[in-house]
């Protein structure tokens, strides 16, 4: 009985450990390989700050917890630069150093013989020092985990952690702030593990470096993958599975040295069968709007209708813009001028510099010369999402939807001004965000409406047709309240039929008095939305008109087939 | 002085160890892109099987050498055949490979731990000379060391620059996409990356068998290191593999003289750390993609 | 047509559910330049991987020869004839000029015939007989675009396709590498299936036009049709 009950308190350990690790690399998709040594230093952390500096409960847990919290923040600030195998190698090289500190650092670990007689955790009385009164205590500590990570998946924030796994420049260009997200969510994540890692110190009175090793970061991952990532009841199922599983064994008589190691075979094969036979894991993972209440068609009478802007107002401005890629010029000398209410058309042969000008006019490229301007202000060098939050939003030529998120979430996300945003509003401020969401509901239903997607709302985006995926960037880019929507291709691989359906969605965005500019090639398209036409070509621009004006003249046809 | 010199030539000698490993590490990271754990319990099983060869069957040194090397090649291609083609041909992510590899980490160390033991093997009797070159010193096993480097690698160089099979695989790492555009076979080259880089870690595993012994969980440093070395010294070069190894070996070693032993390791973080921050691609390579 | 050595029937491709080819017919007569003109995001790049093999179509077929090759590898049509040029310098920039050209021979059986077929590039292309032993990543954009087509011919295809070879190329280069596929065309009697958005270079070298239009044949006929730039662009 008591071993059952030794056995539920590791489940509930691990249960902690694997919830964190899933909030790293299932939900915000960062591989990183460190996560037995965020569980080290919380073990560490309680055995050191108990044993040798006498310091009582819950002194060393927040300890603890803070500081693994703050080393995983550090972590994550390389890995805003960095892609996902160096982030691999560099948590892997922080996971062995954790090891050889543990081993070799005797005057603050005890070396390989650890740290005993971490004191037990002592409740209404009782010291916890056996499985059975401790189980409580775990239970507890697994609740309170689980919930901070449910709130912090099931906010606003979890919702752009979600679609900054699924496209990092897309999360981007929607507004959100990427190392901001990365530090939070590798801090909690951290932290998380710090808990059960104070919890193991507390229960085993024991901590060694031998509990700490990569073989224990694949253990979590297991249990991870195993429960299906990005789905917080499965980690606990996973965890479960993986800790009981192996106790079975126990049926069969073998010797502790190889009956350890089966353990961890087995752990091995279940990962690779879980990967090759359902890599969604046990339970999949679950979209988040099956919780939102379905809104009827009728809009809110709580959310005001965006009142039309006045037109004719030059919104957007780039003066003499610059840029070059080692020795190639892409952009040299270009000037532009948008109009709030036009529609303006950006053509030019390949290579002439359009998606580039996009690029350095959101911050997704920097400047060598010139300066941008967005309503007087002077927006150059800010990086992306705050030129996003500025004003002025930009899609992709490649669509770079969240795929795995339903349309109705893909318009969320991409909502400015989402109190939900900033993880300490999660926790501290949650009847404002569930007001903020249901508002956020309505505003994203109301933009379905605009490109006619209601009826898929709640489709997951990878399973629209390619014309409704168009018609969702359109609405995403909506969505983000920006004034300025530049478009890179949007209507490109569209056929007549469906072309002809979407163009009077851009052209009542005009009407609305937003500032349209759109890359197309497609030249039907240029001289059916656009009321005034730039001519691009080696990095500047040749002749600014109406498109008849432009396609008419031979020397800039000449131009375009050069 | 004289400790300044020792630890040059330390230096140099676990450089030339890192080197090799780099240089197998990365022939199959550079080419297939896989990020292959397993590299680790492979080189140890080739350790295993150089012990098998010579303390078991009495297999002179060489020989054993060459017996774990085909051990190796055996482990690494069926590894690819089996665990990471599938989800190739499935186009599953990469991150699916990697975890994967984790799986097949764990399941090969823990299999070697089962059949051999975790106490170390050693080979018995195993005799090795002692040079003694000015102030410093050095085993004959660590000449070696230093020895093989330098040979594997050269060969290796020479095989892909200058054999059929060794352009088709250098084409592959350039440019995958041209590669088959040329009617290259890309998983008859991938499995003959991985059959050559396991080969190639089975010779320092010989070498660290007959310096230190072998032990079950010696694997995990190998390709901790080996991966640090390709990303120093920049993927898709072996120049760079052997430059990141060597830099390691002797900034490891010349840090012995103002830091204590157990800070070691953590002397190739910091220089990882500084390269990914300062100069990603690394010493030789180009920006990876 | 049963002189045509390439046929292309109601072919459709795309990437997932992104069809961008719907149903396209196209012949290459024996011995002809065939030009594909159209806007980006036409079709004209995905309508030549999909012939090539390195995109499955999702209908038609494709008949080399009379014998049907939609949906098999590149390896195998390169074996049998087919060459293809990918947009943007499709070589191995690590390499150097001489490997790059060894391996565009990969494929063939024969070695023995690597030298001549060297010497025949080097002809056609002097430059990179000059440069041999340089590594291609650093020569000029317009070098890497004739080593890029010299690996194509160095098996003898019968069929060369070649997506855009003029991208990126100041103007006198434009009209070297035209000129350059118009004598492989003459010399060798190997027939062109070439993408281009450069039309003042191209036209005059194709013997026939076919202009795409979001995923459709729009025209199909002699270059003469098209000389003007301002008709011409109403098809884009």
């Amino acid at each position: 009985m008591e071993y059952a009950l030794h056995v539920l308190v590791m489940v509930c350990i691990y249960g902690i450990l694997a919830t964190s690790f899933n909030l790293l690399v299932g939900f915000a998709g960062l591989f990183a390989m460190a996560q037995a040594a965020f569980y080290a230093f919380g073990a560490y952390a309680t055995a050191i700050l108990t044993v040798k500096l006498g310091l009582p409960f819950p002194i060393d847990l927040l300890i603890g917890v803070a500081v693994t919290a703050f080393i995983g923040a550090l972590v994550a600030i390389p890995a805003i630069r960095i892609s996902g195998t160096y982030l691999v190698v560099v948590t892997l090289a922080l996971q062995v150093i954790v090891i050889a500190v543990a081993t070799n650092w005797k005057s603050l670990t005890g070396g390989t013989d650890g740290i005993r007689g971490v004191p037990s955790l002592h409740m209404f009385g009782y010291s916890l020092n056996n499985p059975e009164r401790f189980l409580p205590a775990a239970i507890l500590a697994l609740g309170v985990c689980f919930w901070i990570a449910w709130r912090l998946t099931n906010s606003p924030f979890g919702r752009a952690l979600r679609a900054m796994r699924e496209n990092e420049s897309a999360v981007e260009a929607i507004g959100k702030d990427l190392l901001y997200m990365k530090v939070a969510v590798f801090a909690f994540s951290a932290g998380l593990a710090a808990v059960a890692g104070s919890l193991f110190a507390r229960y085993l009175s024991y901590v060694g470096a031998e509990s700490f090793g990569i073989d224990e970061t694949i253990y979590m991952l297991a249990m991870v993958i195993l429960g299906g990532t990005g789905n917080l009841w499965g980690s606990l199922i996973g965890a479960a599975v993986l800790v009981v599983l192996p106790e079975l064994l126990k049926f069969v008589t073998l010797p502790t040295e190889i009956a350890d190691k089966s353990h961890l075979i087995i752990y091995g094969v279940l990962l690779i069968a879980i990967l090759r036979l359902r890599p969604q894991g046990l339970l999949g993972e679950r979209s988040t709007t099956r919780h939102l209440p379905h809104v009827d068609g009728a809009s809110s009478p709580g959310v005001p209708m965006p009142k039309p802007l006045p037109k004719g107002e030059v919104t957007l401005s780039g003066r003499d813009l610059n840029r070059r890629f080692g020795g190639i010029v892409a952009v040299a000398g270009f000037d532009i001028a948008l109009k709030s209410g036009s529609i303006t058309g950006l053509i030019g042969p390949n290579g002439a510099g359009k998606t580039t000008a996009f690029n350095l006019l959101t911050g997704f490229l920097s400047l060598d010369a010139g300066s941008i301007r967005f309503r007087g202000r002077d927006i150059t060098g800010l990086k992306p999402h705050d030129i996003v939050r500025a004003g002025v939003a930009r899609s992709f030529q490649d669509l770079r939807l969240f795929t795995k998120m339903t349309a109705l979430e893909n318009v969320m996300v991409a909502l400015p001004g989402q109190t939900g945003d900033r993880v300490l509003n999660v926790f501290f401020r949650p009847i404002k965000i569930r007001r903020e969401e249901h508002d956020n509901l309505v505003r994203a239903r109301t933009v379905l409406d605009f490109v006619g997607l209601t009826h898929k709302a709640y489709e997951t985006a990878e399973n629209l047709s390619y014309a409704e995926e168009k018609l969702l960037v359109v609405a995403r880019l909506l969505a983000t309240g920006a004034e300025v929507l530049l478009f890179d291709e949007p209507l490109s691989g569209l056929d007549r039929s469906t072309l002809a359906e979407i163009f009077p969605v851009v052209r009542k965005l005009a009407e609305n008095g937003k500032t349209i500019c759109i890359i197309e090639h497609n030249l039907d398209v240029i001289k059916e939305l656009c009321d005034v036409v730039y001519f691009l070509d080696e990095g500047h621009s040749m002749a600014i008109g109406t498109p008849d004006q432009l396609i008419n003249d031979p020397a800039l046809a000449s131009r375009y087939f050069k | 002085m004289d400790l300044l010199a020792q630890l040059f030539v330390n230096g140099l000698i676990n450089g030339s160890h890192y080197a090799l490993l780099g240089a197998g590490f990365g022939l199959i990271f550079a080419t297939t892109r896989i990020v292959h754990f397993a590299y680790g319990p492979i080189f140890t099983a080739a350790a295993y099987a150089a012990w098998l060869a010579a303390n078991v069957l009495g297999l002179p040194i060489v020989a054993a050498m060459l017996f774990a090397a085909l051990v190796a090649a055996a482990l690494g291609t069926a590894s690819y055949q089996y665990l990471y083609l599938p989800f190739e041909l499935r186009q599953s992510s990469s991150h699916v490979a990697l975890i994967a590899s984790l799986g097949l980490f764990i399941v090969l160390e823990n299999l070697i731990a089962i059949v051999f033991g975790t106490g170390g093997r050693v080979i018995d009797n195993y005799q090795y000379g002692i040079f003694l070159v000015g102030p410093v010193y050095f085993s004959s096993v660590q000449l070696g060391q230093v020895i093989a480097m330098i040979v594997l690698t050269a060969s290796l160089g020479a095989y892909l620059a200058r054999t059929r099979h060794g352009k088709a695989i250098l084409a592959t790492t350039d440019n995958p996409e041209m590669a088959r555009i040329i009617g290259i076979d890309t998983v008859k080259v991938s499995r003959l990356v991985f059959a050559i880089g396991s080969a190639l870690s089975a010779i320092p595993a010989t070498l660290i068998l007959l310096k230190d012994g072998a032990t079950p969980s010696m694997g995990f440093f190998a390709v901790f290191i080996a991966f640090v070395a390709v990303i120093v010294g920049g993927v898709g070069s072996l120049r760079g593999a052997i430059a990141g190894g060597l830099a390691l070996g002797m900034v490891e070693s010349l840090g012995l003289w103002k830091i204590p032993t157990e800070w070691q390791s953590s002397i190739a973080f910091i220089v990882l750390f500084l390269v990914v921050l300062l100069r990603p691609q690394g010493l030789f390579g180009r920006a990876m993609s | 047509m049963n002189t045509a050595i390439l046929q292309v029937r109601s072919l459709a491709a795309g990437y997932g559910k992104k069809q961008i080819v719907h149903g396209i017919d196209l012949a290459l007569g024996r011995g002809e330049i065939l030009l594909v003109l159209g806007h980006n995001g036409a079709g004209k790049t995905t309508l030549m991987r999909a012939i090539f093999g390195l995109l499955k179509p999702t209908a038609g077929e494709v008949t080399y020869e009379g014998k049907p090759i939609a949906g098999r590898s590149p390896g195998e049509n390169v074996a049998e004839g087919i060459a293809f040029v990918p947009q943007g310098h499709g070589i191995f920039r690590t390499l150097t000029v001489r490997d790059n050209l060894e391996l565009g021979g990969f494929i063939m059986d024969d070695k023995a015939r690597l030298p001549q077929r060297m010497q025949t590039v080097f002809t056609l292309f002097p430059i990179l007989g000059e440069r041999q032993q340089q590594i291609g990543g650093t020569l000029s954009g317009g070098q890497q675009q004739m080593l890029a087509i010299g690996m194509a011919l160095m098996h003898e295809p019968r069929v060369v396709i070649l997506d855009e070879p003029s991208i990126g190329l100041a103007p006198n280069l434009v009209d070297r590498v035209m000129q350059s596929i118009a004598e492989i065309n003459r010399s060798f009697g190997t027939s062109i299936l070439m993408v281009e958005q450069n039309v003042h270079y191209s036209l005059p070298v194709a013997n026939r036009v076919a202009v795409l239009k979001a995923g459709r044949k729009i025209y199909d006929g002699p270059p003469e049709q098209l000389q003007d730039d301002v008709e011409l662009i109403k098809l884009f």
